[in-house]
């Protein structure tokens, strides 16, 4: 074999599974930020269950990996050819924005990065006709616009009822109640997560072999890729990202058990719900989506509408911002096996550098939970009960 | 361009309708089997003040706030279901 696609498939696969775990520690907000927040669970317990589920969920299930990438870029007869250099060059993409949005502790969907990544990354390689743009707005900017619209409205009722049932979490026994149902709904999360998120890089390792000519097509992906993106996963999600978490559980709104509760819970129904209808709905945004409407459920309750928006506006920009990196990277990627490896070089400086930046002001498991100054200054953040 | 506002609305009233059932019952639940019991923080409020009796909670709300956290608890496990492949 030509040893420049070996180094290819192989920055593919190192990327592959650096994504995984960028995914796995920008995702554990989703399910347990508003258990961390309302003290349900201790933070380090919280990302330990969440990293087992999410262990767990990857190899319950390996379907989506199968349909990974099948759509929005065209292939095959008639398509294009999607190279190992253009996958290597959206990875690079969507790492650097998971990177960015970890930074500012934006809760931004990794599968948006993703697909961002590649679609910049197909533009450069194979031209404007390569992506099918009524495929990306029906599978993505429509679900990205409803998740948070449907889980936000569900949670809001969830919360009002939760609320009302036990006149404002008052009677004996609530608290913990709600703690404990809380627990179990963020489970869940963490559950359907792992049979998803986990998927998508084992579909695009496997894509890479099967464009590599290493592997069959048709075939599903081998079991030390099962293996090792579970455990990227994983491992991505005990370590935890504290500063997104930290923006969900504290930031959007001051969650206590009883939202808590009926977040998670708006959460874990309208995601199974919808794939089981094939109509997939974004983790992310929906659990962001959720935590909001918990907060306007509740009377009093303030949501922080500065903090919101800006989360609004990293959703927008997502998919763009992680389809420009990944046509830079394409670009310069695709000219010779030295592009290729500068690409990965710049990649590596430049996610060290957000790194560096990031531990500046460092958010861990120990300060997650305090008060922002934001939020602070409002006096209006009323923190009763839980 | 194809959008399935079908879909859109189903996984909204199904969803909707999923959530309301579990938050409900469990919420019940947990107010049922508070029957009797005084108001979390109603204690230490009344400090120095008269006891605060917890009386004996009545057999049929405990029969239901126990029926409210079995349709939560069948509810989790039927999400478990949908979530593992293997299962169906």
């Amino acid at each position: 074999m030509d040893p420049s696609v070996l180094i290819v498939v192989a920055l593919v696969v190192a990327t592959g599974l650096f994504f995984d775990f960028t995914n796995g520690f920008h995702d554990t907000a989703n399910a347990m930020a508003t258990s961390v927040a309302t003290g349900a669970l201790r933070p380090k317990v919280a990302v330990a269950i969440s990293a087992v589920l999410n262990l767990v969920g990857a190899f319950l299930s390996t379907e989506v990996a199968k349909t990974v990438s099948n759509g929005i870029i065209k292939e095959g007869d008639g398509g294009v050819q999607i190279t190992p250099v253009m996958i290597f060059a959206g990875l690079v993409g969507a790492v650097l924005w998971n990177l960015t949005t970890w930074y500012l502790g934006l809760p931004s969907s990794s599968s948006h990065a993703l697909f961002g990544g590649l679609i910049g990354a197909a533009l450069i390689g194979a031209g404007t006709g390569a992506v099918d743009w009524a495929v990306l707005v029906s599978k993505v900017v429509l679900p990205a616009l409803f998740s948070p619209l449907i889980a936000g409205s569900v949670a809001l009722l969830a919360t009002f009822l939760a609320y009302r049932i036990t006149r404002q979490a008052r009677v004996a026994g609530s608290v913990r109640g709600f703690r404990l149902g809380q627990i179990v709904s963020a489970s869940l999360v963490s559950l359907a997560h792992g049979t998803n998120d986990a998927q998508k890089t084992m579909g695009v390792i496997t894509l890479t072999f099967i464009a590599a000519g290493i592997q069959d097509q048709d075939s599903g992906p081998q079991f030390w890729v099962i293996l090792a993106c579970g455990l990227a996963i994983a491992l991505g999600t005990y370590l935890g990202g504290w500063r997104i978490m930290r923006t969900v559980g504290k930031r959007i709104t001051d969650v206590e058990s009883p939202q808590g509760f009926s977040a998670e819970t708006s959460s874990a129904a309208t995601i199974l719900i919808s794939s089981q209808l094939g109509f997939a709905l974004s983790t992310t945004q929906v659990t962001s989506g959720a935590v909001l409407g918990s907060g306007l459920g509740k009377k009093l309750a303030s949501v922080h509408w500065g903090v919101a928006g800006k989360i609004a506006i990293g959703w927008v920009v997502t998919l763009p911002a992680a389809a420009l990196v990944g046509a830079l990277s394409a670009w310069v990627a695709s000219t010779s096996t030295l592009g290729l490896v500068l690409v990965a070089v710049v990649a590596a400086a430049a996610a060290l550098g957000i790194y560096v930046l990031a531990r500046r002001q460092p958010v861990t498991h120990e300060n997650v939970n305090d008060e922002p100054d934001e939020a602070r200054a409002q006096p209006a953040a009323t923190r009763t009960g839980a | 361009m194809d959008i399935n506002w079908g879909a859109i609305a189903l996984v909204f009233v199904i969803g909707l309708a999923a959530t309301v059932v579990v938050v409900a019952a469990y919420s019940f639940g947990i107010r049922l089997l508070a029957t009797g019991s005084p108001d979390e923080g109603a204690a230490r409020q009344l400090e120095g003040g008269p006891h605060l009796q917890s009386s004996a909670r009545p057999g049929g709300a405990t029969a239901l706030g126990y029926l409210c956290f079995t349709i939560a608890g069948a509810a989790v496990l039927y999400g478990l279901y949908l979530i593992v492949p293997q299962f169906h």
